[in-house]
């Protein structure tokens, strides 16, 4: 196991390394200067801020010391997002309430995700299970956007049940939680959607293996059987699917941040690619790509923790 | 000497309700299990004895439905039964071991907490006594080290020792009846020879009565008391062991016996198998199911389904070479001979 | 299992927790810093039941009435409120960072004017112009009291220009050795800078650099000179003073003007508070006791916080709103139209000066511009509309309407005056028939690029594509259509090295509505100032020379305080312009504004650059 664990640590990190160098020149071969100082401005004045940032040297030079920097850990200032802040600062101060936004629409993905999931394995091919499909294919091709503009438009506007934006307060009481709720449903049924059908599919497979019989044989009720036996195999591949959903919902709640006025990391990274701030773009990118990474890791671990084959590498002592 | 009817199983009918059609899996079957005997099932598959027995415990899925037919045991229609009164049935009074030990385990549950949560659960009993127990069956089976092998899974297991585990997880309530759904088939043979010798072991010590399903002759000789041989949904001879063995009356059954190796094959001589397949359930034929790979079948065969015609108390046949107007067929002269070698062998054990 | 499911729970709960608390933890500078501003507590309470002004104010000064509150949306929290690297939100820098002269609307003048703000009086110049003097007014002060003198003003402009930090808005260049400063070559003492005294301010300009009028020097004091306080921004400096924080949050930052931030959460909000201490500027122009700033940048969010009473005005851009009444409009300066490539190699035909013509009087601009963008101004004028001049009369005080001048009015197109909606389809027709005759009676079949930028650039390539084919004749002319991304298409095919295109309907460029000769997209190009140069170019070089002389003359030579002379050329180059028509202007962007009840922007018509002077809303 632990050399498993070793090996995963050194493929994440080859793979971490190809990324910030692929980004890095994706970043500064896209159209665009990176000072977008009007062209009025003084040759020298514009020299001056080019040699600072060494923008006048050539590419590999600048990724030189780009490199360097990461060597040492210093990813930077923000040159235009947030100019004179350093990138890390940046990253942490929107990470709060992205993380916050998504611990909880996560908490509401998983049970509600897995409840209906079972309900519609249990019931498949039933009235039920034709029903719910329906909508589950349904919330996962609308765009969450559409429906976060409709949950505000009809609950947050005609209703009045919820702010329209999320609560301006420096921590988290229950005002603001309060109007987290319609961005956190926004971003959730999409992630219930995706469980629910991987469930669906995967305990409908379950439900059918000789096993399962073997636990109804045992005589244990229909209940037991599907808690104690049927559950926990079918989420050998749920583990997986959730921890990349929960980045796929870390990175893409862009819209959803703008909708709800949500002060998130999208937001600045859309900021930070638009205008050219490619130090804190890339400092973005390393979180996420680092994030993405353990996340991947921890995946691959949570197969073992699931399932005991993976755990001891199948190994048989017999 | 009639022994006491343990169960009584009259024109089971299970229908398969797909996109296709109605598939008719089982299609009138009748037998009586009696107290302590062993009762096989032969048939190719597809035959419909796994559907039969599974629908003596509840245990079809999805589109399975039985039509109509009784299993009366200790006074009631098993076949009547909502789901809460099966979960009082299964384990408790009747118990099933599957044909694969490699997936009828969990694969992903510790082997001791999957015999374990019988007791817990069904017997309410406490963690500690629910392993002392678990261990005291897992020994019982033949498991070394079962303290050891409790806190395994069940892929360090092999075929033959996770059978013994599933044999275990039957025995644990105690059950009355013990279904054999094909136990030894996935497993090599010197392991089956082991798990047969387990399972009569088990079965003289238990004091159960038996349903064991199969294809293979050779073990039906080693274990039945009676003989049901099924072909496609029906029960085409039915008899004691050695009703079927020496004095097999069935076209079917000869076809099965003859491509059966064994050591009274002499050298040279080919095992004769059955041509063609099984006719298609969804569109069962008229007449015989067997009649058209029936080398000696009757034109009668193909238009009209022969009766259970009785040749003794205990032993019965559907064919209609029995019908006392039908020309007299011989059974095939290789059988013959393999049949008189092995009555002659029989007669030799007995007097000496 | 009930164990282990106990166990999940419980990590899944300490996690929760941790993270609750870390979010607690980011936030927590502004937190503190909350407490600056005194009447905390009734900023909570305000902030959460939305529109409720009519109760008392809790800790301000003034008891009796009632608090003035302006809720206002804006994209995204400032980027910074360091006035040496803000790049966009002037205003609101300026409102906590007060600079020697702010512009504003002038309630004597009925004007937008630049008055004074930590200055005294007008600057005085020298005789040869070169030298001017500031005197700052005495007795302002920081908003923890220290008192704000001409050093204070002169670190903030050391720094400002400072090489090491490299800001965005260095202001040096025109000044005595700035560029030599700048460059390294000279020391700070040798700028055409210095302390005078205590409170005066004196700066020295290179000749041809100087402000032209005392207005122009007024102008010279822009958001990034806005006052910063000393010990606060070093206590922003990193080790080696490259990088500064300054302005990043409620703690990095002190107040000099009249307003102070008592809460920023990133992202999030902004509020700023009137400041009661009697000692800063520009506190009888200046409204609003409050000002909370919320970060929204969908469109729709904002109209539906606007209809539910959150907001004092919003901008509602969205077709369904173009009928209610009451709506304001700011046009911003801009002109956005079709780029013609004459020299383009691959149709002769965009050569010919009369094809140009036909397609610049053959575009319905009143009928098309309005189904496409509800809020824009469709014009045909080469400087935009509201174009404004200085008047000759009172350069320094007063500006007059540039089109309606005379000199504006002799302009003719080919012998036809010019007109803003500059749409005559018989003149476009005769034009068309000449082109085709000169092409040789050959149809002149065109592929304009547009942007794929959104659905309604391609809407309104599509218009004009269907205005000119359904009014020339299908066999003497036929426009196509080819999309193109957008955000390669300005470097890639309407740059001025690169030139690749031969009609293209998308983009324009800027104008300040003031000095509308004076484009701000030209750059220098081999020592000639060409019009536009960045994404088209004169038909012929003759004409180019002529326009440059006369840019020259009025950006940099003779007429720079002839303001006579400086209207008359402005009116030759646009004529020169309109008769080389390499560009067909269309329109220039809008924005609808909507007021709540209870506050009135000072001005019926917003202004390009400061809106409706929203720090002068009248509260009601």
């Amino acid at each position: 196991m632990l050399k498993y664990i070793i090996q995963r640590i050194i493929a994440a990190f080859c793979t971490f390394v190809v990324v910030v160098v692929v980004v890095f020149f994706v970043l500064h071969f896209m159209p665009g200067e990176i000072l977008d100082l009007s062209p009025k401005i003084d040759r020298s004045v514009r020299e001056l801020i080019m040699a600072k940032y060494h923008l006048n040297e050539p590419l590999i030079v600048q990724f030189g010391y780009t490199m360097r920097d990461y060597l040492r850990l210093d990813f930077g200032y923000s040159l235009k997002v947030r100019p004179g802040v350093p990138v890390m600062n940046v990253v942490l101060e929107r990470l709060p309430v992205t993380i916050q936004l998504n611990y909880f629409s996560a908490i509401v993905i998983l049970p509600f995700g897995m409840i209906f999931g079972i309900l519609m394995a249990v019931k498949k091919d039933t009235i039920f299970d034709h029903i719910s499909s329906t909508i589950v294919i349904l919330l996962i091709s609308v765009p969450s956007f559409v429906l976060a503009a409709l949950m505000q438009y009809i609950l947050g506007f005609k209703l009045e049940w919820f702010p329209l934006i999320l609560e301006a307060e420096p921590h988290l009481t229950w005002t603001k939680f309060y109007s987290m709720i319609m961005p956190i449903l926004a971003l959730s049924f999409g992630g219930i959607a995706s469980i629910a059908r991987t469930l669906r599919a995967e305990m409908a497979e379950v439900l059918t293996m000789d096993f399962m019989m073997l636990a109804k044989a045992k005589g244990l009720t229909y209940r037991q059987t599907l808690l104690r036996h049927a559950l926990r195999n079918s989420c050998v591949p749920l583990a997986s699917t959730f921890l990349y959903l929960f980045l796929g919902v870390l990175s893409s709640s862009l819209v959803i941040e703008q909708i709800f006025g949500v002060p998130g990391l999208s937001k600045t990274m859309m900021a930070a690619i638009n205008g050219h701030d490619h130090w804190l773009t890339m400092g973005i990118v390393i979180f996420y790509c680092f994030i993405g990474l353990f996340m991947a890791i921890l995946a691959d671990l949570s197969y073992g923790v699931v399932d005991p084959r993976i755990r001891m590498g199948g190994k048989k002592d017999e | 000497m009639e022994r006491e009817k343990i169960l009584e199983v009259r024109d089971l009918t299970v229908n398969f309700h797909t996109y296709a059609g109605i598939v008719q899996a089982v299609r009138g079957v009748s037998f009586d299990l009696y107290k302590g005997e062993t009762l096989a099932i032969v048939g190719e598959s597809g035959s419909g004895k796994s559907v039969t027995v599974k629908s003596l415990m509840g245990l079809l899925g999805g589109t399975a439905r039985v039509e109509k037919g009784t299993a009366m045991y200790q006074g009631q229609n098993l076949l009547a039964l909502d789901e809460k009164g099966w979960e009082k049935i299964r384990s408790r009074e009747i118990a099933m071991i599957f044909q694969d030990p490699l997936s009828s385990l969990n694969p992903i549950m510790k082997i001791g907490r999957q015999i374990e949560e019988i007791f817990t659960i069904l017997h309410k009993t406490s963690r500690a006594e629910a392993k002392k127990r678990s261990l005291e069956l897992m020994r019982a089976v033949g498991i070394p080290e079962p303290e050891k092998r409790y806190n395994q899974y069940p892929f360090h297991f092999s075929g033959g020792m996770r059978q013994r585990i599933v044999i275990a997880i039957a025995l644990a309530s105690n059950p009355k009846i013990m279904i054999c759904d094909e136990p030894t088939t996935a497993l090599d043979v010197t392991i089956q020879a082991q798990v047969l010798s387990l399972l009569g072991e088990m079965q003289r010590n238990h004091d159960l009565s038996t349903i064991f399903i199969t294809h293979d002759l050779g073990v039906v000789a080693h274990v039945a008391d009676r003989v049901a041989v099924m072909y496609a949904g029906k029960i085409v001879e039915y008899g004691t062991a050695e009703d079927i063995f020496y004095d097999p009356r069935h076209p079917y059954t000869w076809s099965l016996m003859a491509s059966m190796p064994d050591m009274d094959l002499e050298s040279g001589e080919a095992l004769v198998a059955l041509q063609g397949t099984p006719p298609n359930m969804l569109v069962p034929p008229e007449g015989d199911a067997f009649a058209e790979r029936n080398p000696w079948a009757l034109k009668l065969d193909f238009d009209r389904q022969p009766p259970m015609f009785k040749i003794s108390d205990t032993h019965y046949a559907a064919t209609w070479l029995l019908h006392p107007s039908a020309p007299k067929m011989q059974r095939p002269a290789a059988l013959e001979r393999r049949i008189q070698k092995s009555i002659a062998r029989k007669e030799a054990r007995a007097n000496g | 299992m009930k164990k282990r499911l106990t166990r999940i729970l419980s990590v899944l709960l300490i996690a929760m927790l941790l993270l609750t608390a870390c979010g607690g933890g980011g936030n927590s500078g502004s937190q503190t810093s909350n407490n600056q501003g005194g009447n905390n507590s009734s900023t909570e309470d305000k902030t959460n039941n939305g529109g409720s002004e009519d109760e008392a104010p809790a800790g301000d000064g003034s008891g009796e009435t009632t608090e003035k509150v302006l809720r206002i949306t804006f994209g995204d929290t400032p980027t910074t409120l360091s006035p040496f690297n803000n790049a966009s939100d002037y205003e609101l820098v300026n409102d906590i960072h007060a600079t020697l002269y702010r512009e504003v609307y002038d309630v004597e003048t009925q004007s937008k004017a630049w008055l004074p703000c930590l200055a005294e009086g007008d600057p005085v110049p020298s005789d040869d112009m070169l030298t001017w003097t500031v005197k700052m007014h005495e007795g302002y002060t920081f908003a923890n009291g220290d008192p704000i003198t001409a050093n204070d003003f002169a670190y903030s402009f050391k720094m400002l220009n400072d090489p090491k930090l490299a800001n965005r808005n260095i202001t040096l260049s025109d000044l005595v050795n700035g560029e030599a400063y700048l460059a390294g070559e000279c020391a700070w003492e040798d700028v055409g800078f210095k302390v005078l005294d205590d409170y005066t301010l004196q700066f020295t300009f290179e000749k041809d650099h100087e402000p032209a009028t005392v207005r122009d020097m007024r102008a010279f004091f822009w958001m990034g000179t806005g006052v910063i306080h000393q010990p606060t921004f070093e206590a922003t400096l990193n080790a080696d003073g490259t990088q500064s924080s300054y302005g990043s949050s409620v703690d990095t930052l002190m107040s000099s003007g009249l307003y102070v931030v008592t809460q920023l959460i990133e992202g999030q909000s902004l509020v700023l508070e009137r400041r009661t201490d009697g000692g800063a500027p520009m506190a009888d122009i200046f409204t609003p006791d409050r000002v909370e700033y919320t970060a929204v940048s969908d469109p729709n969010t904002v109209v539906q916080l606007f209809e539910q009473g959150k907001l004092s005005y919003c901008v509602a851009n969205q077709d369904e709103y173009a009928n209610y009444s009451g709506a304001h409009f700011v046009y911003t300066p801009n002109n956005y139209g079709i780029f013609l490539n004459s020299r383009t190699p691959s149709v002769e035909a965009l050569k010919d000066v009369n094809l140009r013509l036909a397609l610049y009087w053959g575009l319905d601009r009143d009928n098309v511009v309005p189904t496409v963008y509800g809020t824009a101004m469709p014009s045909a004028y080469l400087y935009m509309p509201y174009a404004t001049m200085p008047d000759p009369a009172d350069p320094d005080n007063a500006t007059i309407d540039y089109h309606s001048s005379p000199e504006a009015q002799a302009i003719r197109i080919d012998g036809h005056p010019a007109t803003q909606s500059g749409y005559d389809p018989e003149l476009a027709k005769e034009y068309m028939q000449k082109a085709y005759e000169n092409n040789g009676n050959q149809k002149i079949a065109i592929t304009a690029l547009y942007s794929d930028y959104n659905d309604k650039a391609r809407t309104w390539a599509e218009a004009v594509q269907s205005c000119w084919n359904s009014l020339f004749d299908p066999n003497m002319f036929e426009l196509s259509l080819q999309a193109t991304a957008n955000a390669t298409m300005y470097e890639e095919n309407l740059a001025r090295t690169a030139l690749k295109y031969d009609i293209c309907i998308a983009g324009g460029w800027y104008q300040d509505p003031s000095q509308a000769w004076n484009n701000t997209n030209w750059v220098p190009d081999d020592s000639i100032y060409a019009y536009n140069s960045q994404y088209c170019i004169f038909a012929d070089d003759e004409t180019m020379y002529k326009w440059n002389e006369l840019f020259e003359q009025n950006a940099l030579g003779d007429y720079k305080r002839n303001d006579q002379g400086k209207l008359e050329n402005a009116a030759k180059m646009e004529e020169i312009l309109y008769n080389d028509c390499s560009f067909i202007p269309c329109y220039s962007s809008g924005n609808r504004y909507f007021f709540a009840d209870g506050v009135r922007p000072i001005v019926e018509e917003g202004d390009w650059s400061l809106e409706f002077y929203r720090m002068q809303t009248i509260f009601e």
